[in-house]
């Protein structure tokens, strides 16, 4: 598919985070989950660990701490309480 | 007619006051600049927690949702934020004749209140009125911290919970500009996030929750409550800034303006004095020579 994920981590202290990406993983509190453009409207909880998205053939993550995670029409949104990009 | 040296002392006074207002206007600025950014900061957050909350309510059955639920008042808790110090123009007044209104119309309509005062200025104001606080928060202005929030959003909604309180208002300064904050009364509890904009219901409708609709709820709500409550105590951190500024300013603007009439009114007394002395020696020297 063509289509694209765009990717946002939002938390309480300022961090913010917009990116397009082509998939990412993320660690979903009843296990780890992979969400692919054109996925279903969906929410649920986080838990503390790396979100792992992947542009092209290169894949990066951020470490959050206990979030929300909500995609609809191919746009992520993850309220986090803390985040970090991880290098 | 004061003595040259009333003046003085009084001049030395009024320059002492101004070099305190003067500072303490330069603190508020800088301090203002930093709680503005601060705010700023947990805008996108809260604003975002909002529109997935809303969207999330409309799919769900408010009636299944304790938070969300309205029910008969009987006893109304109001949370009142004010600053630990003083000095800061109407910014507290404003807040707490607000909240005396607010109790007012309450109590006509026969409900009880319950009260949580955030700050040494609302604790003070409800004990020279001996008025019963439920909860008192103060000391925590200084660096706004998340986690003490949450400790207080937990207190309130166990007891929203468990029934000892229906309502949750909240009373607080916000911040329109830097010349003008105005007390504001909202309603947290019951939650009632706005309503989706621009998304009928039945795309809403086809959210999957994980692991259930109940799970997500009952952790995004009081996330929902704790971040509002967090937003009010920046919003009355910055009003407090902004409000001291403007009053210290006024003040050094003052300290200026009575500085200059203490000045002209020690140059006249001197010039007095010496106008006599002169006559005196003028006086002398022809009683001498005659």
């Amino acid at each position: 598919m063509a289509d694209k994920l765009t990717l946002e981590v939002i938390t309480p202290d300022g961090f913010t985070f917009t990116e397009t990406v082509d998939e990412l993983t993320a660690p979903g509190t009843v296990g780890e989950f992979g969400v692919l453009p054109g996925h279903a409207s969906f929410i649920t909880t986080l838990v503390s660990g790396q979100i792992i998205y992947k542009i092209g053939s290169v894949s990066k993550a951020i470490t959050v701490e206990s979030a929300y995670f909500q995609v609809s029409n191919d746009h992520v949104l993850i309220l986090a309480d803390s985040a970090e990009l991880t290098q | 007619m004061p003595s040259l040296r009333d003046i003085r002392n009084r001049i030395t006074s009024v320059k002492n006051t101004g070099k305190i207002t003067r500072a303490m206007q330069m603190i508020s600025a800088a301090k203002l600049r930093k709680s503005q950014s601060n705010i700023l900061a947990a805008r996108p957050y809260s604003n975002k927690l909002v529109e997935m909350l809303s969207a999330v309510t409309a799919a769900v059955d408010t009636e299944s949702h304790t938070l969300l639920n309205l029910r008969e008042r009987e006893t109304v808790e109001l949370m009142v934020l004010t600053s630990d110090k003083g000095l800061c123009g109407a910014f507290n007044t404003n807040v707490l004749k607000e909240t005396a209104k607010v109790m007012r119309e309450l109590k006509n309509e026969g409900i009880q209140v319950s009260i949580v005062s955030v700050g040494k200025k609302a604790r003070d104001y409800f004990h020279r009125f001996s008025i019963p606080v439920r909860k008192t928060y103060i000391d925590f202005y200084k660096a706004v911290n998340y986690e003490d929030v949450r400790a207080i959003a937990e207190d309130i909604i166990e007891s929203y919970t468990d029934g000892s309180i229906d309502e949750l208002i909240v009373v607080y300064n916000e911040f329109k500009s830097v010349m003008l904050q105005t007390p504001k009364t909202v309603r947290l509890l019951p939650a009632q996030p706005p309503v989706a904009v621009g998304s009928d219901s039945g795309a809403l409708d086809k959210y999957i929750f994980e692991p259930s609709e109940a799970e997500i709820m009952n952790t995004l709500l009081p996330k929902y409550v704790e971040n509002q409550i967090y937003r009010a105590i920046l919003e009355s951190r910055v009003s407090e800034e902004a409000s001291r500024m403007i009053a210290m300013e006024n003040a050094n603007n003052n300290t200026k303006e009575l500085l200059n009439k203490l000045t002209l009114q020690y140059n006249k007394a001197r010039q007095a004095t010496i106008t006599t002395e002169l006559m005196d020696i003028v006086g002398g020297a022809e009683a001498l020579s005659q």
